[in-house]
């Protein structure tokens, strides 16, 4: 299935990354970064500047000194004041490195530090809010059967990239040509257009293989790119920045950290009557795509669990922080986490309470001598974490957070019973539970600390805001009279499966051989306005297009002359209203949904959670390629496991305190574990997204699986070893 | 300082620093592109080549210690026979890497061969271990690996 | 960016003699044999070495490997890779598992123990079970003709792998010596352990070493590293074991645990590092204790 030629260059190493290409004019750049965490400039010492070298200060850009994104932007180049440590100051390049860094050793930057801004409790300055009520919940709260209060928060996470953030540029006439790894090279032109006054017509990206993205650097390739055409333009030379792996460490984008108050109420059934959340997201030293990360956190930490009446705050704030980026799941990932180990809390509790009321009332019955009471006594039941969920799954006709009606009642109930069975969740949850009870009742050791977790969530693709920027998608298709098909996107797929499953659509669709069909990215900057890849838009979208183009083509090709060009380009349905300001209406244009559950076990001797086996039953629609899907679905159980186990960023306030990337642990073939992974094709005739399902799934049901091994409530991740030892040490 | 070594069946000799990382030297004055800068740390493995037939980090050797060596790079190796097995192998079982570490991954599987022509699962995760990279799903590598230790395994016997 | 130095002076010494008499000449020189970890955290093209170098790795009689029946003497370029390859038969079975956990294959490549030994941060891996095995590390030196021991073919001793480091971890290695050789008794013990646990900021090693005769304790031996880069070992523990009678019962395996908590605690190691020992330590007894027979007692 997979294209050979592509692959055997793959495999060979013969695909070049920015980092790669050269030439011999060409000079280095280097960016010196500030040392201090928030401080004011006073003065920067320079030497003499040697004629070869180049230097740039944030004075010297004649555009704008600020990288922008749709509701967001973060400065070029410190300009007077730094806001974190490893902010950029200066640019330099030079053909030499030795003398370079020759150079580099004698600036010498003077700051007076300031005060680290506040911590998040003691700020009235928020950079992004939003408020969205449903209903009456203070009243519901208030007359809630229960309220359950409980405080949750995830933390950053580093991508630990490949490849390193690098930018080659070269000028060729009136033309910059820039080589980058990006997702996003809308973004890239318009930056880089607006920062050097260039026509955007002339700057052209050639876009290089990204790697593993994780979604970790949508915007910051085009920082790295505006650095590396600044110099060129000055220079007159090509220039090529690459990033240490140091650098890229210490100030790359960091998952956004949050935090989550909920008071959630329920009636006398357990049913949910109403749920108050505040939420608190670092945003880093600016606002970049905040204002829709906070959008899907909002609408994530809601959950998907029936409930009139619910209150939504969330506020992003600024930190002393390199700025935040999105990641896996855009918010949703922090969300989710949030509100399904919620939804065990709560059902754990009810247990409790539920326990307590058998245990009064077989004592009543003992005391009255009443059998008949008795026996009713001990047959009542105690609801358990999935019975709970399946009586409050959202239906259809019941609204989203934002009001829109469900047409059609969601999966979840089907993936969770397929969760159940394969898991055997329920008879291990009760077995579990048990053993716990007796090792406190008994004070016996249990023959092994063991439990079992499970979460639901969903996926939503594309934005939720409207900003052009964002959502903006296009394909242009021509046929020419060789019979040749030249399909031209903002960026080709990295996967070689999809690239190649393009082709075999098309081919399908137009009776063309596959070798007669190329599908190349826009160069020449046809499509000038083009939202990021990401949310699983090559599936939901360019694809989409794709097929619309040739059946279009299809058409047309033997009624109109050749060649014959076609573009699509992507309309929200009319169907489905949204409104990004009053927040109101049908969110996602699509959702995929998954389940999970997490068995765990805790060493005792090391107090190291074991993920013995995770179970994931998922469905995203028609599976393009089964192969495909379970490599994604297993790489992203990995990243999972990380940011919940064993990923700890060395954050000391606001600072990394080290850069030694070798410090960062991140789970490799000895953390697998066992694996289930089923596929739901509900709808058998579309394909939707599956990026980050996992992550929305499986930290929560992690969590919830060493809680009950360890018979403390933990509600924030990574669950560190240290930190299972003080649980049982409490117990 | 002259640093004289073997690389890819051929000898060498580059004035260079004696410091100047192995990776530094390979990529920039030799133009060998297919080893990755990654971590400069010897932990990512991305820039490992084959020195004396020993799996090496080439990030963290400096030039000196290059001298008189037998050095492969995915460059030389990809003209050999064991990576067509490799490629085949990994083809077969659908293997899905990233551009980035996917040479290191099959230098790093070609050294694993080369001392275990039928790895154990043991020495198949100690072989996986060698590359630090999200991008991969671990049992299809390993299928990939079996594949490639099949297909290397068969030429082998076959002559 | 750090400043780029003038290029470092390299020395590739081929014999022994020719290594101690340059570095006897150059005591600043930095020793590079895996580099694994001097090398590190650098980030230009450059090492930017300053000085001298000695690259000891051209020295044959530093790589000799030596087993006779009462001893495996391993030279000190030796790398963890060539040492694996003896197999368990040849290496103790608990040194081959330090020896395992030291890194992905292109660093035991790399590493030798000698480099191990010696480097800050490093030695806590294997300095445990070296040390339960009574290794014995061979410093050379260049001799000192002014001395009346300069008869002596070159200034040599052999020191214990205990006395190698003192109790905060430091290396006990004057100026212008070399480590050359580690040699390790060939002992047969019954019942090995090692186990690395814990993350980069709270590490733990725990070495156990034990061998019984009709279910009683004949030799007892643990020893533990930290993240304070201190070897714990408490010679009064072990004594108080050897002679008792498996399984130990709940009174005497409490005691044994207060004990290896007052140790810790005196050292002010912290709850959560004393826990983990005194249950590696458990565990430990537990394996002894157990009488199936046929299991790989490791």
């Amino acid at each position: 299935m997979i294209e050979m030629k592509r692959f055997k260059d793959k495999l060979a190493g013969r695909v070049r990354f920015p980092e790669d290409i050269s030439s011999k004019r060409t000079i280095t750049a280097k960016v010196i970064r500030s040392t201090v965490t928030h401080g004011l400039i006073k003065n920067i010492a320079i030497p003499e500047i040697p004629e070869n070298i180049e230097v740039i200060r944030a004075e010297d850009i004649k555009g704008t000194n600020k990288i922008t994104v749709p509701g967001g932007s973060l400065p070029l180049l410190a300009d007077g004041k730094v806001m974190y440590k490893g902010e950029a100051i200066l640019l330099v390049a030079g053909p030499d490195e030795m003398e370079l860094a020759e150079f580099i050793s004698n600036i010498t930057i003077e700051y007076e530090k300031l005060e680290e801004l506040e911590e998040p409790g003691q700020r009235k300055d928020f950079v992004s809010e939003r408020l969205i009520v449903k209903g009456d919940p203070e009243g519901a709260v208030k007359q809630g059967w229960q309220v359950f209060h409980s405080q949750l928060e995830t933390p950053s996470q580093e991508h630990l990239s490949t490849p390193l953030l690098s930018a080659y540029v070269r000028i060729d006439g009136q033309k910059i040509i820039i080589s980058s790894s990006t997702q996003w090279p809308s973004n890239v032109i318009q930056n880089v257009a607006a920062v050097t006054g260039i026509a955007k017509k002339n700057i052209t990206v050639k876009t290089n293989p990204a790697g593993k993205s994780l979604d970790s650097k949508i915007w910051m390739p085009t920082i790295v790119a505006a650095y590396a055409t600044l110099l060129s333009v000055k220079s007159k030379k090509p220039v090529r920045l690459i990033y240490s792996a140091h650098e890229d460490f210490l100030c790359s984008p960091k998952r956004i950290p949050a935090s989550f108050q909920y008071k959630a109420a329920i009636d006398e059934s357990g049913k949910l009557t109403g749920l108050i959340i505040s939420i608190l997201i670092d945003t880093g030293s600016s606002k970049m795509l905040t204002d829709e990360i906070l959008d899907r956190i909002c609408m994530g930490a809601a959950g998907i669990y029936q409930c009139r009446n619910i209150k939504v705050t969330g506020k992003a704030y600024t930190s002393n922080k390199a700025p935040m980026g999105a990641f896996s799941g855009f918010g949703l990932s922090q969300a989710f986490f949030a509100s399904e180990r919620m939804a065990t809390i709560i059902s754990e509790r009810l247990i409790k309470i539920q326990k307590n009321e058998i245990a009064r009332l077989i004592d009543e019955a003992i005391g009255l001598g009443d059998e008949t009471k008795l026996k009713s006594a001990r047959s009542r039941t105690t609801t358990d974490p999935a019975i709970w969920r399946k009586n409050n799954f959202l239906i259809r006709g019941n609204t989203y957070l934002s009001g829109g009606k469900l047409k059609k009642t969601p999966p979840s109930n089907i993936l969770l019973d397929k969760l159940l069975k394969k898991s055997d969740f329920t008879r291990k949850y009760a077995a579990y539970s048990n053993a716990l009870q007796n090792n406190d009742r008994f004070r016996s050791k249990p023959t092994g600390r063991r439990g079992i977790g499970i979460s639901t969530s969903y996926m939503g693709s594309n934005f939720l805001r409207r900003d052009r920027g964002l959502f903006s998608s296009s394909v242009i298709s021509k046929l020419d009279k060789e019979g040749k098909l030249t399909i031209i996107t903002p960026t080709l797929p990295n996967n070689f499966v999809l690239f190649k499953l393009w082709k075999q659509i098309v081919s399908e669709i137009l009776s063309i051989e596959e070798d007669k069909i190329e599908i190349v990215s826009d160069e020449e900057n046809r499509i000038p306005l083009s939202g990021p890849t990401t949310l699983s838009r090559n599936i939901t979208i360019t694809m989409r297009l794709l097929i619309q183009c040739c059946e279009h083509i299809k058409k047309k090709r033997f009624r109109d002359p050749l060649p014959l060009e076609v573009k699509k380009t992507f309309k929200f349905s009319a169907s489905r209203k949204w409104d990004t300001d009053s927040y109101s209406g049908l969110p996602f244009t699509e959702l995929s949904w998954g389940a999970c559950a997490v068995e765990v076990e805790i060493n005792e001797k090391t107090f190291m959670p074991k993920i013995r086996k995770v179970w994931l039953v998922l469905d995203c629609g028609f599976v393009l390629n089964r192969n495909s899907a379970h490599a994604e679905v297993e790489s992203e159980i990995m990243q999972a496991i990380g940011w919940c186990s064993v990923e700890d960023l060395p954050f000391k306030g606001n600072s990394i305190t080290s850069a030694d990337i070798s410090t960062y642990v991140i789970p490799g073939i000895y953390e697998q574990p066992e694996i289930s992974i089923d596929f739901l094709e509900s709808n058998n005739k579309t394909a939707k997204g599956l990026g980050s399902l996992v992550l929305n799934s499986l930290p929560a049901a992690y969590c919830s699986a060493v809680s009950q091994a360890t018979g403390f409530e933990f509600t924030s991740i990574p669950i560190l070893p240290n930190q299972v030892f003080s649980a049982l040490e409490d117990k | 300082m002259n640093i004289t070594f073997n690389l890819n069946g051929k000898e060498v000799s580059v004035d260079s620093r004696p410091d100047k990382r192995l990776s530094a030297l390979l990529r920039d004055d030799l133009n060998l592109k297919g080893l990755r800068k990654g971590c400069s740390n010897g932990h990512c493995g991305n820039c490992v080549v084959l020195m004396d037939d020993q799996l090496v980090s080439s990030c963290i050797i400096p030039a000196f210690a290059a001298r008189h060596k037998n050095i492969i790079t995915i460059e030389g190796f990809s003209q050999t026979k064991e990576f067509s097995d490799i490629l085949t192998g990994f083809k077969e079982a659908g293997v899905h890497l990233c551009t980035y570490c996917a040479p290191a991954r099959v230098l790093s599987t070609a050294y694993m061969l080369r001392k275990h022509i039928v790895p154990t699962v043991d020495q198949i995760n100690d072989n996986i271990s060698s590359v630090q990279c999200r991008c991969s799903s671990f049992s299809l590598l390993k299928q990939g690996i079996i594949q490639a230790s099949l297909q290397y395994s068969k030429r082998k016997t076959n002559g | 960016m750090a400043k780029i130095n003038r290029p470092p002076v390299i020395y590739s010494p081929s014999s022994l003699q020719d290594l101690l008499r340059i570095y006897n000449l150059n005591k600043d020189a930095v020793i590079y044999a895996g580099g694994t970890w001097s090398l590190l955290n650098k980030e230009s093209d450059n090492f930017n070495l300053k000085g001298s170098v000695i690259n000891i790795m051209t020295v044959d009689e530093l790589k000799k490997i030596n087993r006779t029946d009462r001893y495996l003497e391993l030279g000190a370029t030796v790398s963890i890779s060539r040492i694996l390859e003896l197999g368990k038969s040849v290496v103790p079975k608990a040194l081959y598992q330090a020896l395992r956990q030291l890194g992905p294959p292109q660093i035991r490549n790399m590493a030798t123990i000698g480099g191990n030994i010696c480097v800050s941060n490093r030695k806590m891996d294997l300095f445990p079970i070296l040390n339960l095995h009574d290794a014995q590390l061979e410093l050379k030196r260049q001799k000192d003709l002014r001395s009346p021991r300069r008869l002596l073919k070159g200034d040599s001793k052999w020191i214990a792998a205990a006395r190698f480091i003192d109790s905060e971890g430091k290396v006990n290695m004057s100026p212008g010596e070399i480590l050359t050789r580690i040699r390790i008794p060939n002992e047969n013990w019954e019942y090995q352990s090692y186990t690395k646990t814990g993350s980069l900021s709270s590490p733990l090693v725990f070495a156990g070493l034990a061998s019984t005769d009709k279910y009683v304790i004949t030799d007892f031996r643990i020893c533990f590293s930290t993240s304070k880069e201190r070897i714990v070992r408490n010679r009064e523990i072990e004594a108080d074991l050897i002679g008792r009678r498996l399984p130990l019962t709940r009174k005497e395996i409490s005691y044994l645990n207060n004990k290896i908590s007052d140790v810790f605690q005196s050292l002010n190691e912290t709850d959560f590092t004393t826990a983990r020992a005194i249950a590696l330590t458990n565990q430990f007894i537990e394996k002894i204790s157990d009488p199936i027979a046929d299991q790989d007692n490791f």
